[in-house]
């Protein structure tokens, strides 16, 4: 396939690739999409009625300029190690961009292999969220939701135990790959958005199994 | 704890989610339009504005608090501290944020303990060397939480004694004094401390669920702490009052009228003060002026008067009555403010800066008022007990305007200087405020 030809394929995962590094997801001023969120939906609140709490997930840390996953064959440079920001995001659609994921050699990197490979796209999608968070924290998805046009995620921020080595001053990224039940249309979704805050998940207080994080 | 940034949250914050972050809100949309040529003023000349030493007005509590009895505190921390290896190493506590906390924690509770000796009332040296034991107490329970030796289920087990124990101080306060103004204001610093000790054992399920390492563990104990240290020490000091009375008499039916009068005199007096914070604080006075300092001041006033005025109105269940009157003398100190200030600004006194001399005219004014003030006709006791935060403000403006700018524009040192303004009118009406406290204790019965 010429690199400068993208199949319809290539194309949806690219929207994902650079929404990965971090490239035009968030709209800037007059930018066209939209990117937003509320402090209501901290981690201590209720979450909305039609979210969903403990969905299939897999979660990856790695160091922050560690881009974890990326279109196999891309160039590195362009993928960008230099453009890793704060929060990036992106959806994974069908099994042929699932194939053309690669994913970094971190720790978990095979379950997040066997978790895509084990997507059933004709009816999931796999949503892949990125943060960048001090490494003595461990970020857990309190919840996502998600319609035709925008996926919102609410995650709680919480400290790592005593024995755990870390520096307060080191930022590390997270990525969560969360299975949706819905077989999303990656242009169709114009819309994400992400709030996080120190706490609990109000959902988790009795279930605080799921998503389990792999170490480095 | 920091988040890396350096940004603080305490246990209820982080419970609360009031710390929460929005990813994805957009900065820097807002276009500024800037004056090509602002007027300044030359840093270093505001710095010389505002340099000698602010008024020292120490905390005082008309209460003889033996020095014994700080120095039982300050033990207290010092056996705690002792009994840990603070201040921690990598090896001791590798996660680098709870390393760092409690190593403030340990560096708080030292200069805690060095205070409680130094500190110039006795006052004073009491609130040190309680806060260094709690802040000794977040050690040594974040160190056993560590090595498994504290729990959550040990921490919830706590709390039923301390309960016990606030309870049964409660049941025994009564409003006893000799005179009703030096009553009012020892008894208020009572009930805010039964009051601070039941809101810190208010720890919930939530709370304890979200305890899962040593550091949270150790907000929970502190909390605890908190409140055993707030019985002690309330404890200790209704003893001493009641104990130096010859002859004692229950005062709290007067407080409760004279709680009830004050209220009625502050809404008599409340019209002027707008309801909500205005738009235009030009607004706030009958004349063609411009948003000077004072103007500036006076919208601070109108607004802080109206946050006081909605607290008495809160406050209508009347269970704190002595706290209710000393807040009733504060509101009406704002009240007082405001229609001074106001009064100053329609006659013709702009209050305006231009230059590092009209700071520093301004300051001089704060201070020469702040010292006015130490000396009123009637409630000295009341005066004393709320001048000192007034003189405390002195210096926190003196650091906004010395922040080490080579230029500091115009409108920025009068937005600044405003704090001075505010004070010198607080401090002109505190007399006037705590006599007609004093004298409305007096004639209620």
């Amino acid at each position: 396939m010429p690199s400068n030809e993208r199949s319809p394929t290539r194309r949806r995962f690219l929207r994902s690739t650079a929404a990965l590094v971090g490239a035009g997801t968030v709209a800037g001023c007059g930018g066209s999409e939209s990117a937003s969120s509320s402090v209501s939906n901290a981690p201590g609140d209720d979450p909305p009625d039609d979210a969903v709490t403990d969905p299939p997930a897999v979660v990856l840390r790695a160091p922050r300029d560690v881009a974890v996953l990326r279109e196999r064959g891309s160039d590195a440079e362009s993928a960008g190690t230099d453009e890793i920001r704060e929060w990036t995001h992106s959806l994974v659609a069908d099994a042929d961009a699932a194939a053309s994921v690669s994913v970094a050699d971190v720790d978990g990197a095979t379950a997040a292999r066997r978790f895509l490979g084990e997507t059933d796209f004709d009816t999931e999608t796999v949503y892949v969220e990125r943060h960048v968070v001090g490494e003595c924290y461990e970020r857990r998805l309190c919840w996502i939701r998600w319609t035709e046009e925008a996926v919102e995620t609410s995650y709680a921020r919480v400290l790592r135990a005593a024995d755990v080595a870390c520096s307060a001053d080191t930022g590390v990224g997270v990525t969560h790959l969360i299975r949706l039940p819905a077989a999303l249309d990656p242009d169709s979704v114009s819309s994400f958005s992400s709030s996080g805050g120190s706490g609990v998940c109000r959902s988790r207080m009795e279930s605080e199994d799921a998503g389990t994080e792999v170490e480095p | 704890m920091t988040d890396g940034s350096g940004t603080r949250f305490g246990r209820r914050e982080l419970l609360s989610g009031a710390a929460a972050t929005a990813l994805g809100a957009l900065a820097g949309c807002v276009t500024q339009f800037v004056d090509e040529s602002p007027p300044t003023i030359d840093g270093s000349d505001l710095r010389a504005a505002t340099r000698g030493d602010p008024p020292a007005v120490p905390d005082i509590l008309p209460v003889d608090i033996e020095a014994s009895f700080v120095e039982t505190l300050r033990a207290d921390a010092r056996s705690k501290l002792d009994g840990t290896p603070a201040p921690f190493d990598e090896a001791e506590i590798p996660n680098g944020v709870i390393r760092g906390r409690l190593n403030d924690a340990y560096d708080d509770a030292l200069r805690s303990i060095r205070d409680a000796s130094g500190a110039p009332t006795s006052y004073e040296r009491l609130a040190h060397a309680a806060r260094s034991r709690t802040s000794a107490h977040e050690v040594e329970a974040a160190w056993d939480g560590i090595s498994d030796e504290l729990t959550a289920a040990d921490l919830r087990a706590s709390i039923p004694d301390v309960n016990r124990a606030v309870d049964g101080l409660a049941s025994t306060h009564a409003y006893v004094g000799d005179g009703p103004v030096r009553a009012a204001v020892v008894h208020a610093d009572l009930e805010r401390r039964i009051g601070g000790a039941r809101r810190w054992l208010s720890v919930s399920d939530r709370e304890f669920a979200a305890a899962t390492n040593a550091l949270y563990l150790a907000e929970i104990a502190a909390d605890i702490e908190r409140a055993r240290v707030d019985v002690a020490v309330a404890s200790y000091l209704f003893d001493r009052f009641r104990g130096s009375l010859d002859a004692a008499t229950d005062h709290h039916d007067r407080l409760t009228d004279a709680r009830a009068a004050l209220e009625t005199r502050i809404h008599d007096r409340a019209d002027p003060v707008p309801e909500e914070r205005v738009d235009d604080a030009t607004s706030l006075v009958d004349r063609d002026v411009g948003t000077t300092a004072g103007v500036r001041a006076l919208e601070e006033l109108a607004w802080e008067a109206r946050s006081r005025i909605e607290q008495v109105r809160r406050a209508e269940d009347a269970a704190d009555p002595a706290s209710d009157v000393v807040g009733a003398a504060s509101v009406l100190t704002h009240l007082g403010a405001f229609g001074r200030l106001r009064n100053r600004i329609e006659g013709g006194d702009d209050v305006a800066v231009d230059t590092a001399a009209d700071v520093g005219e301004l300051r001089s004014a704060a201070i020469t008022a702040v010292e006015a003030a130490g000396s009123v006709e009637r409630g000295q006791v009341l005066a004393d007990a709320i001048r000192p935060r007034f003189a405390r403000e002195v210096e926190r403006v003196d650091g906004r305007l010395d922040d080490g700018r080579s230029e500091v524009r115009v409108a920025s040192a009068a937005r600044d200087a405003a704090g001075y303004v505010r004070i010198a009118a607080l401090c002109l009406s505190l007399p006037e405020a705590v006599g007609t406290t004093a004298t409305t204790l007096l004639e209620s019965t």
